[in-house]
């Protein structure tokens, strides 16, 4: 909202400057209001110069010569505007002045004939659009006056932003009203009186609203005689400065009032409504109409309509429409004051697309019981400027009045929610200020003005006493908010553990998309039915929540890889998603990747690729600090590497997770050229881990007997098959557990492996003799011999 | 010549030569030389059954004095080398201390999630409790329940995402407020973090996707100065001691009275500057005291409780306090930029 600061004083008094109204309208809610920059800098070099003599042009028909008074001298134009007479008033832009059509002004020589400056429409002075005719001045304006000065365009404007319940501050009064009760100022409010003709309304036309939901009450005053126009410079200057576009004089007059009281109004010609008859009603479907805009609107049930007997004139408070819009032929006008339900209003200009300035006033809401009000002071400014006749009376079709609203408010209370010590009177006095009839009492009876329909309730007067009160008076009570204790929830403290660990282990966290695209996800094989689908996405590219987080870690592998990021090792907790019918369920994985270079090349490291067993170690290490046991067992995902895979299970056979290479071929598609590693798992089995506790064991009072066996298997046993062994046979005697050594090639026949295992083995009641452990060696031995067609390698 | 001026010339000798003596052998041989079983002084020494009788004590004495002085004097040259050789060992192994340490790799933290953990640890210290809603939210928790009316823009296709009949992304942390007052009864003090959804065009500041943390909490006689005192003390926790904060009137639907927190810049402390765009003032969250309709739909005898609620954009902090002008910049995952904050 554009507030012209000269142009609010006509309805309060102010003795501060802009920008101390600026902090008071910050202070009241008005966020971000400040002075806007000077925007008539354009107009440096335009001046007001009077036509003295007008001569028609020898060369060309269409051009005159025009000697121009500038008060100081006399220029010379050449002139093609069909308004240019002898006498008249004119913007003159000046030798180096630039239009609002892009030139700049210079002497130059048209047909044969000098022309020192230019004679300006409205265009070329950054007024508006019109071209056709040059912009008439004033006549009594002294000649070599500054433009912007004779326009009444130098004064500052500030800009506000009105947030969505205060619709009654979408015009200047409104704003004034706010500051005069601030400051205790009285609020002007001009009275309007337009000379009624004789003819009366009711003779003249009639109107019915059906749908008394949408439209509770409709007003309409009829002018005749008018003569459409273009405004007069400076009611086209004051458009400007509201910020608005202007038209002809009726349409003009209607925006400035609804500049003025936030009000919005609209001029039909009359002779275009069929049979002078003014239907409010729902549209049919498929109804259609063309706007003011040019554009057609194709309408449904859902919409309002003002129509005649036999179509739409206009899409009730959003845009009127072409067959009925007020033309330089229009003599008889009806303008429309009318109350329209925000809700209607705000869903047709969505649905429509249409941003008008009306939509945008009725969506918020407007005041129902000041439309004679606005009424009458359009037909006032109308007949002003149009010197038309104003038929007597007025139109009003009122069926949805509604009793005032009252507010019961306990000062006692108030002080109690504000923290404050405000006195009864005090709050009284602030309330009236801002026009609220206050009935005082132990409780008080608040009547609300209509036009504020935010305040509902007791809260709502609270924010009014508060806002005048001062929101920066209101003491910042510290001793209450340090009287508890609290906690963080055991999810968010285990992610903060898991979060500290894997940092600490090199991984940097990173945050991806939880809206992703289905190809991305069809392409990991990871777009089950159940996922879940947003329904409006914006474009395919995030239309569906993700249900894992390797795609997400894989393009963050990818990118940085891209950007040329040597070694790169990250992680990510975030939630997945999917659906079982109406039932949405979303659970946090924590995702690890890997790609390039293990560290970064640096003069003392032999840098190598990351491989599978550096992501596998982290995923070990975590489960350690957590307490929990799993086992790696090949097999995973499809996108990953047949060879490199291998799938968590914990004790009761649950599935954890999996570590994994990318399979070549998607690591293609994404051009990376590098193996990319990625680890997905479990948050819940983190989390139920968090709160067991591990008791410290004893100090071992006997000593351990270390073996290190080496076993020859085929290549296809694995590594996990032999332990097992060892600990089936060892027991509980098996302490710790170690593979030390992976070996092929010679002596090591072919197609067979070396495993070498450190074993320590340990009875915690006594000292185990050796014989007892060449005992189960040799179990282990034979079992390894049968069931893996294995060897112990002697030394 | 006798014997004394004899073991003079034989002191100033060995003197000279241990100080020219480069090695332990050098020691060695001077020692030898002069006070060894045949050294010179030696065979002087044996020469005192020579010396008159009435001075041979004087001689022996003068004699036996130079030999400890020799003696001191290659014992101390002996060290004095010896030390040098240990010092050359060590001087041989030196190595060049301006070489880079070999690489700790140490992870970091997301910034949003680091201020978000930030936040978290604040309001724990002030009695707030952190508890976690979910992201896909019932309209009736995410809108009905805090007093949107049915129209309200924000509920539309334009502005929110929806995945089923009656469910959106939810579009702030405010939900949880619902959430946690239908499962308990008051006082409540909760802060609930987590991710939303807005159906915005991508630009500098906005994104389809963001973290919130939400506050909340309802007790007898909670007051907007109870509202102002606890996020006085999250400014100045997060911000810095000096931070000032400013309270001003503003519109949320389930808020009554509303507000806005403004914060002394961070740049400028005040004075006006680019990045509070010259009013000292910068906006950091909406909050307000609880509406009584908010209070009804989870069934709080809203005449008993009052209380407070705020809401904060995370990346707003996080860009503030990082100097990120971008918002995108924080969700490109770029490990150039997420490791240098």
């Amino acid at each position: 909202m554009r507030i012209p600061f000269g142009w609010l004083q006509n309805f309060v008094k102010l003795d501060i400057s802009p920008q101390e109204a600026c902090e008071q309208l910050i202070m009241l809610g008005f966020s971000d209001a400040e002075v806007i920059p000077n925007e008539w800098d354009c107009l440096d070099n335009f001046v007001v110069g009077r036509a003295t003599k007008v001569e028609s042009h020898p060369g060309d028909d269409h051009l005159k010569i025009v000697d121009v008074n500038l008060g100081y001298t006399t220029l010379k134009s050449v002139c093609g505007a069909p308004n240019v007479v002898t006498g008249g008033a004119y913007a003159v832009a000046l030798p180096g002045a630039k239009l609002g059509s892009g030139q700049t002004v210079s002497r130059a020589e048209i047909s044969g004939v000098v022309s020192e400056c230019v004679l300006c429409s409205g265009w070329e002075a950054w007024l508006d659009d019109s071209r056709d005719s040059l912009l008439e001045l004033d006549k009594d304006l002294v000649p070599g006056t500054r433009l912007i000065e004779a326009l009444g365009l130098d004064e500052p404007v500030i800009e506000v932003e009105v947030t969505p319940n205060r619709g009654d501050c979408l015009g200047l009064v409104g704003i004034a009203r706010e500051l005069a009760a601030v400051f205790g100022k009285e609020l002007i409010i001009p009275e309007p009186a337009p000379k009624y003709g004789s003819k009366r309304i009711e003779d003249l036309v009639d109107v019915e609203i059906h749908d008394e939901d949408a439209c509770p009450r409709y007003g309409a005053m009829v002018l005749e005689k008018v003569s459409v126009r273009p405004s007069r410079a400076t009611l086209r200057a004051q458009l400007r400065l509201a910020g608005l576009r202007a038209v002809n004089n009726v349409v003009d007059a209607a925006n400035l009032v609804m500049f003025e009281t936030g009000h919005p109004l609209h001029a039909f010609d009359l002779d275009k409504i069929e049979e002078a008859h003014v239907i409010v009603r729902r549209a049919a479907e498929g109804e259609k109409i063309v706007g003011i805009d040019g554009a057609q609107y194709s309408l449904g049930p859902e919409d309002l309509v003002i129509a005649d007997p036999s179509k739409p004139i206009a899409i009730a408070g959003v845009i009127g429409g072409e067959n009925s819009e007020v033309t330089s032929t229009t003599r008889r006008i009806l303008i429309e004051g009318a109350f329209f339900k925000k809700s209607v209003i705000w869903r047709m200009s969505k649905r429509l697309a249409i941003d008008s300035e009306a939509a945008y006033r009725f969506a918020r809401g407007v005041d129902i019981e000041a439309i004679p009000y606005v009424l009458a002071q359009a037909a006032e400014l109308i007949q002003d400027e149009t010197s038309c006749d104003v038929c007597r009376g007025r139109i009003d079709v009122y069926p949805g009045q509604r009793p005032p609203r009252y507010v019961t408010a306990r000062p006692k209370r108030i002080n109690r929610l504000l923290g404050t010590a405000i006195p009864d009177q005090e709050i009284c006095d602030y309330l009236e200020r801002l026009g609220f009839g206050v009935s005082p009492g132990r409780d008080l009876e608040v009547a609300v003005p209509t036009r504020r329909g935010d305040v509902e309730s007791e809260v709502d007067i609270a924010e009014e006493v508060a806002r005048l009160y001062g929101y920066d008076r209101i003491r910042a009570a510290e001793e209450r908010a340090c009287s508890a204790h609290g906690k963080v929830s055991s999810s968010l403290a285990t992610q903060s553990r898991l979060r500290t660990l894997l940092a600490g282990m090199g991984l940097t966290e990173v945050v991806t998309d939880s809206m992703v695209s289905p190809e991305v996800l069809n392409l990991f094989g990871m777009l089950p039915s159940q996922a879940v689908d947003i329904r409006n996405p914006v474009g395919v590219g995030a239309s569906v929540l993700r249900t894992g987080l390797v795609p997400g870690i894989v393009e963050v592998l990818v990118k940085n890889e891209h950007r040329g990021e040597e070694s790169i090792a990250v992680f990510e907790i975030g939630k997945i998603y999917d659906r079982n019918n109406a039932n949405f369920c979303e659970k946090y994985r924590v995702g690890l990747g890997l790609s390039g270079l293990n560290e970064p090349r640096i003069w003392c490291c032999n840098a190598r690729q990351f491989d599978f067993f550096d992501l596998k170690g982290m995923v070990e290490a975590l489960l350690r600090q957590f307490g929990l046991e799993a086992a790696f067992v090949p097999g995973g995902p499809e996108f990953l590497h047949l060879g490199r895979k291998a799938l968590l299970r914990g004790i009761e056979g649950n599935e954890l997770g999996f570590v994994g290479e990318i399979l070549p071929d998607l690591c293609g598609r994404y051009g990376s050229r590098r193996r990319l590693y990625v680890a997905e798992l479990e948050f819940e089995p983190f989390l139920e881990s968090i709160s067991v506790i591990s008791k410290v064991s004893e100090r071992p009072k006997y000593p351990g007997v270390k073996r290190d066996i080496a076993v020859i298997v085929s290549k296809t046993v694995l590594d996990s098959d032999v332990r097992r062994i060892i600990l089936e046979e060892g027991g509980d005697l098996v302490e710790s557990l170690e593979t030390f050594d992976v070996y092929e090639g010679k002596p090591v026949p072919e197609n067979h492996k070396s495993l070498a295992y450190a074993i320590v083995f340990r009875d915690r009641s006594r000292t185990l003799k050796e014989v007892e452990v060449d005992e189960i060696q040799k179990r282990i031995e034979k079992r390894i011999n049968e069931e893996l067609k294995g060897t112990l390698r002697k030394e | 010549m006798d014997l004394q001026s004899e073991a003079a010339r034989i002191r100033e000798a060995a003197a000279k030569a241990i100080k020219t003596c480069k090695s332990i052998d050098d020691v060695d041989a001077v020692r030898v030389k002069y006070i060894g079983r045949r050294g010179e002084l030696t065979l002087l020494l044996r020469k005192l059954g020579e010396v008159s009788p009435g001075q041979r004590k004087e001689v022996g004495k003068m004699l036996n004095a130079i030999k400890d002085e020799i003696s001191s004097l290659l014992a101390e040259r002996r060290k004095e080398i010896e030390t040098a050789l240990k010092d050359e060992t060590l001087r041989k192994e030196t190595i060049d201390v301006t070489l880079p340490g070999r690489r700790v790799r140490i992870g970091k933290l997301h910034p949003t999630l680091r201020i978000l953990n930030e936040i978290i640890d604040v309001f724990v210290g002030l009695g707030f409790t952190a508890v976690e809603g979910p992201e896909i939210e019932t309209e009736y928790n995410n809108f009905d329940a805090l007093n949107f009316p049915p129209w309200h823009p924000s509920r539309d296709d334009f502005d929110s995402f929806y995945v089923g009949d009656g469910y959106v992304l939810r579009t702030h942390t405010s939900p949880a407020q619902v959430r946690v007052m239908k499962s308990q009864e008051p006082p409540v003090r909760v802060v609930v973090p987590g991710r939303c959804y807005r159906r915005d065009t991508p630009d500098a500041s906005h994104l389809m996707s963001f973290f919130q943390i939400e506050g909340l909490y309802v007790d007898h006689d909670v007051s907007l100065a109870d509202l102002k005192g606890t996020l006085a003390i999250f400014a100045r926790e997060i911000f810095g001691p000096e931070t000032k904060i400013r309270f001003r009137p503003h519109y949320f639907p389930f808020t009554e009275p509303s507000a806005e927190l403004d914060i002394s810049c961070l740049v400028c402390g005040g004075a006006g500057c680019r990045l509070c765009k010259q009013s000292g003032w910068l906006e950091v969250l909406g909050c307000g005291m609880v509406h009584p309709n908010v209070f009804k739909h989870v069934g709080y005898d809203h005449k008993a409780v009052t209380g407070f609620a705020f809401g904060l954009g995370v990346e707003r902090i996080a860009m503030l306090k990082y100097g990120i002008s971008d918002i995108r910049t924080l969700y490109e995952n770029d490990l150039k930029i997420l490791n240098s904050l």
